[in-house]
């Protein structure tokens, strides 16, 4: 019952456990991402980048530098794991990883933006104060305890991704409809035994429904001594099977290695005395007295703030109006996974106002399958490609049976067509709109057609 | 407590939605397997067999030609060209496995031709048609000029360097050809019904993908570019597809053909199986379904009123050629949008989480 106890103080051993587990996973997540060449297909070869609202000064390396933040993450998460130099690799991967992950919003993922939070909370932790070489090596102290918030604050995250996944999924299309899991689970029905199971709709309402309940309620059942064990065997077989049917990459095993942080002291110095093959000498008393006297106000109210931030991010879509899953006002950083199958065909118009002539836009010429596919779905980046299309074709020449025209003053149309969720495909953005007189920013955008739900 | 509230209300959604709809048959018994093994077995290899014969035929009255080089002998070459083409627009769809390690949609089928080069390569000793650079001077366009061009009679005859050039391609084609039907007839005819998964890389998404990626490109190349659809309105027929021959229309309209027997599941042998219109169906999308059919057909009676000659039609009735790109248009949204989100296809091969 780690959570409601009063003591200030816990074993530091959760937190060393937790530094090589999320170590390792950033390492092998890294060299994964390398060896699929995602490097050169997400990073060298696109000509545009959906860069995020603020963040737009972030751009890529030239060419095959895009490789060394990577190689940089390889080596911060060998520090990580190792406990050599702490805090250096983790800032390095901490630093590397949010630039990779602000480049384009093609390649948002929850689970990326979940690395990036557990990076920086662990910036801040002393997880290399136990079985690390900083203390065998460049004879740091060793601590047996640490703040009891230290290990909360990791706990309150992940609970935060589950109890808002939850929430989200309680809406008509998930538990009324099965959708979109009915969808993606009747892509399966070919699979060997289990494959006419798939093709059936109420194994989708059993899947949703337990899918809802288990992201509400796995937090307080692992929190719970007497549930965990049963608790943390859910969710291995739960992140194993939607590993195992969907293609969501490293998040599973994400997963079941942070959760481990609910488990005990005892349970975490066990598996670490049993890796430990010289065991230091535990000094308990003198190391809290340090500790004390390090004690840091700042760290306090950064984590306040970082709480009450991480409670209202997901909320915020409740400042819009219409609806979330279609206008997507506020649907990022909210971990709102697997919650929707939307697919878009968005066809561009760049029309020159001088002559009223217009241009229909390949959108394969700019950008890649993924950024395209993407894109056509989401009105943020709709907008954003929209303006870099005006910058495009702004004072451009054409050929045109060998004769020149000059483009000065085009204006950007596109007609958007989305399907949410199985319904019928319908209209996202007339082609009546000039997209070039539209500002990207945070205001809700009323030039999006309502969604229509029948 | 939430618990029982939550099964209870779980049980009652069950409830509900088994009186709201019952579920038919077909949802449950229709597999893909059965839809790959029609593709591989009725549509794609038998396409891709009947366009290595005619190629085969091509070749033969080429050689006919070339010992009795007249009016008569050229024009049979000219037939059997369009024929060839013809059915290599039956196949250009199926570009994955076999045909694209090989290259065939791009090496068969890049236009315009580049004639400038083509009079270039003629010129050069042994020029490499395999290179990159040369991909819009072979091919079906490239023979299109040769054959076709005002001097073609005259020039095929006398000069031994075309005849050459003429040749290269077709030696070239005719490799490639059958590399494809071998890799097809062989290896892949068991690869593919087997690969149902949900990967961008399995047998069903590569089919899927490859063929709105196609019907697209026939929108585009074959009508929406030389209408002037990317050039401010202004038609540029320097990219017809087949500007010599003038059939341009018709090599539209047989592409569309195939690309709605595909869909439909239809055998070279005319026997209708299990197509991507019976799995909507499966799924209960009858209006996806009907809206792909009937967008179809309006497609095939726009058509009805064109000539073959694209730059005719262009200059004489835009309006049809108009109707006919907004329909396709149309058509391109329920393609990428209904159908393929109704499959749960994957697009692209990176991780994703669902939103």
């Amino acid at each position: 019952m780690s959570l409601f106890s009063k003591s200030a103080y816990s074993s530091i051993a959760p937190l060393v456990t937790f530094r090589i587990i999320f170590g390792s996973l950033a390492f092998l997540g890294t060299l994964r991402f390398l060896l699929k060449g995602w490097v050169y297909d997400l990073y060298i070869e696109p000509k545009f980048f959906f860069g995020f609202l603020g963040f737009e000064w972030v751009k890529p390396f030239p060419g095959e530098w895009m490789y060394l933040p990577f190689i940089l993450m390889l080596l911060g998460s060998l520090g990580i794991i190792l406990g050599l130099f702490y805090r250096f690799s983790i800032i390095l991967f901490f630093l590397s990883f949010t630039y990779i992950e602000l480049l384009d919003k093609t390649n948002y993922l929850n689970h990326y933006y979940f690395v990036s939070l557990i990076a920086f909370l662990i910036i801040f932790l002393p997880c290399n104060r136990k079985f690390s070489l900083d203390i065998k090596w460049r004879k740091m102290d060793e601590w047996s305890v640490t703040r009891r918030f230290h290990i909360q604050i990791l706990q309150f995250q992940i609970a935060c991704v589950y109890f808002f996944a939850g929430l989200a999924k309680i809406n008509s299309d998930w538990l009324l409809e099965a959708e979109p899991l009915h969808t993606w689970l009747q892509s399966h029905r070919d699979m060997p035994v289990l494959g006419p199971l798939f093709a059936e709709k109420w194994l989708a309402y059993v899947f949703s429904w337990f899918g809802c309940f288990y992201d509400l309620f796995i937090v307080f059942f692992l929190l719970i001594a007497r549930t965990r064990m049963f608790a943390y065997l859910l969710v291995i077989v739960f992140h194993l099977m939607t590993g195992w049917l969907f293609p969501i990459g490293v998040f599973p095993y994400v997963m079941i290695g942070c959760t481990l942080i609910f488990f005990s002291s005892d349970f975490h110095e066990k598996i670490i005395n049993f890796f430990k093959k010289n065991a230091f000498s535990v000094q308990k008393e003198s190391f809290v007295a340090k500790f004390i006297e390090k004690r840091n106000v700042w760290l306090h109210r950064l984590l306040v703030v970082f709480i009450i931030f991480q409670v209202i991010i997901p909320m915020r879509y409740m400042l819009y109006p219409g609806s979330l899953f279609w206008n997507e006002e506020g649907f990022r950083f909210s971990w709102r996974v697997m919650l929707m199958h939307k697919e878009g065909n968005a066809q561009f118009h760049v029309k020159d106002t001088k002559t009223g002539g217009e241009i229909e836009v390949q959108n394969m010429h700019f950008l890649n399958k993924r950024q395209e596919e993407q894109m056509s779905t989401q009105p943020d980046m709709i907008l954003q490609y929209a303006h870099f299309l005006k910058d495009k074709f702004k004072d451009s020449t054409l050929i045109i049976n060998q004769k020149l025209y000059k483009i000065h003053q085009p204006t950007v149309h596109a007609e958007v067509y989305v399907v949410l969720n199985g319904r019928p495909s319908q209209l996202m953005i007339s082609k009546s709109v000039d997209l070039t007189t539209k500002n990207y920013n945070l205001r809700h955008r009323n030039w999006l057609e309502k969604f229509k739900d029948e | 407590m939430i618990k029982k509230l939550f099964f209870f209300l779980f049980l009652s959604v069950i409830f509900f939605s088994a009186c709201k709809k019952k579920n038919t048959v077909d949802e449950m018994n229709f597999n893909k397997t059965a839809l790959l093994v029609q593709v591989s077995e009725k549509i794609a290899l038998p396409r891709y067999i009947d366009l290595q014969n005619e190629i085969n035929y091509l070749i033969a009255d080429w050689e006919t030609f070339k010992n009795q080089p007249n009016a008569g002998t050229l024009d049979a070459v000219k037939t059997k060209w369009l024929n060839a083409n013809i059915r290599f627009q039956r196949v250009k769809m199926f570009n994955f496995g076999p045909a694209l390690n090989h290259g065939l949609k791009a090496s068969f089928g890049t236009f315009p031709s580049d004639t400038a080069k083509i009079i270039s390569n003629v010129s050069t000793v042994n020029p490499d048609l395999f290179a990159l650079s040369n991909i819009d001077a072979i091919g079906f366009p490239a023979l299109e000029y040769l054959f076709y061009r005002n001097d073609a009679l005259n020039s095929l005859t006398t000069q031994q360097d075309l005849k050459n050039y003429v040749d290269a391609i077709l030696i070239k084609m005719k490799s490639e050809i059958d590399l494809v039907v071998n890799e097809w007839n062989t290896s892949y005819t068991n690869i593919f019904p087997n690969s149902t998964g949900t990967e961008s890389t399995s047998g069903f998404s590569l089919l899927i993908n490859a063929f709105n990626q196609d019907f697209e490109l026939a929108k585009n190349a074959k009508l929406g570019i030389p209408i002037g659809k990317q050039s401010l309105g202004i038609p540029q027929l320097e990219y017809e597809e087949a500007p010599f021959s003038k059939k341009s229309v018709l090599l539209l309209k047989e592409n569309l053909i195939a690309l709605r027997h595909l869909y439909d599941g239809t055998g070279q042998d005319g026997v209708n199986g299990v197509g991507f219109d019976d799995y909507l169906l499966a799924l209960e999308k009858n209006n996806v379904q009907a809206q792909i059919t009937d967008r179809f057909n309006f497609s095939f009676v726009k058509l009805g009123f064109l000539s073959d000659d694209l730059a005719l039609e262009v200059a004489s009735n835009p309006a049809d050629l108009d109707e006919l790109y907004v329909n396709m248009q149309a058509m391109v949204v329920y393609l990428k949008t209904d159908m393929t989100s109704a499959f749960g296809v994957l697009i692209t091969y990176q991780d994703n989480d669902g939103d």
